[in-house]
């Protein structure tokens, strides 16, 4: 399979310097030979130039969905968790490796992220947690 | 005053003036910590902060009240309580910060922030171009075909356009929770789809960031 697949991008990365070479033209019969690979449905062709995604966003996506796991937790199953995942982090212990899921999920969910930091900037500052 | 976790519980769920010390060392954590945590968002200096204080204080009370039960001990009780002072007041900022923003509105305007689409050229960088746009056409077209309407736009929101979870949940009508599952429903279905199609998403980024 792994072979099959570097074999798919050595014959993408051919296809592309052939079209690199024969630049005008051949462009667009390489893009129609793209989308055949990809097997693109022609409905969604016609709306594919409206979606556009920038390339940063688009490594956040495949981020995102490289990470992305059968099981994860809910936002509230992380803010249940949250109090002891910073007193952990506080203490100096690595609360990823007892609370892994809480871990994964601030990896993947800005608003508990944010959530999180602005915990542990509030424990911090106040001295109330020792 | 300090107390334990459980002399808080007890004080908290005592009477008279016992009760109303509790409820004011409890209002004094919070608003002496909200400065901190929300210095990121909003300095003290600003004529809206100890209106968002007072209102954030009084809300956490309430709610550390009603839920005083639900409270497991797996952290100090005060940290349980900042922890909910802090939901509270993120919620308030991003609600704000994007009140006068319609959802709709906001997806259909480009983004092509560094997107600058490059045309194959005779840079030496142009398959390299070439590979990147057709990354971003499969990637657009896979979501078109793949994802239900209500994904799409939900994963445009939150992973393209960058709006909080809170405000996108709702704009379309439902909570935080729900929209956190529709979204890794969402990223199941493409993760899903390019492997069934010999495409593993990390050899894609790889590839996107070689």
């Amino acid at each position: 399979m792994v072979y099959l697949r570097l074999r798919f991008w050595q014959c993408l990365k051919n296809k592309v310097r052939f079209a690199a070479s024969i630049a005008s033209m051949s462009i667009v019969n390489n893009m129609k030979w793209l989308r055949r690979i990809f097997k693109r449905h022609q409905a969604s062709i016609q709306k594919s130039s409206e979606m556009k995604i920038s390339p940063q966003h688009a490594k956040n996506m495949l981020m995102m969905i490289a990470n992305t796991r059968e099981q994860e937790l809910s936002c509230d199953e992380v803010h249940g968790l949250l109090d002891q995942y910073a007193e952990m982090a506080l203490r100096g212990e690595n609360p990823a490796e007892f609370l892994p899921l809480v871990h994964y999920h601030l990896d993947m969910c800005p608003d508990c992220r944010e959530e999180y930091e602005a915990l542990v900037r509030m424990l911090e500052g106040s001295n109330e947690f020792e | 005053m300090r107390r334990t976790n459980d002399e808080w519980l007890v004080d908290l769920q005592a009477s008279g003036r016992r009760k109303e010390f509790a409820l004011e060392d409890l209002r004094r954590i919070i608003t002496h910590g909200l400065p901190y945590a929300l210095s990121k968002w909003i300095l003290p200096s600003d004529p809206r902060f100890s209106s968002l204080v007072e209102e954030v204080s009084q809300e956490t009370i309430l709610r550390v009240l009603s839920k005083l039960d639900t409270f497991e001990g797996r952290s100090q009780f005060t940290t349980w309580v900042q922890a909910i002072a802090v939901r509270i007041a993120l919620t308030e900022l991003r609600l704000a910060r994007w009140r006068e923003i319609s959802l709709d509105e906001h997806l259909e305007k480009d983004d092509l922030d560094g997107m600058d689409r490059e045309l194959p050229s005779s840079d030496p960088g142009v398959e390299k171009s070439f590979e990147k746009n057709e990354i971003l056409n499969m990637l657009g077209q896979t979501m078109e075909s793949v994802l239900t309407e209500k994904q799409r736009k939900a994963m445009l929101a939150v992973a393209v356009k960058g709006m909080p979870l809170e405000v996108v949940a709702r704009r379309m009508g439902t909570n935080r929770n729900a929209l956190y599952k529709l979204l890794h429903d969402a990223r199941l279905k493409l993760k899903g789809h390019l492997e069934k199609n010999g495409l593993s998403p990390s050899e894609i980024l790889a590839m996107f960031e070689e």
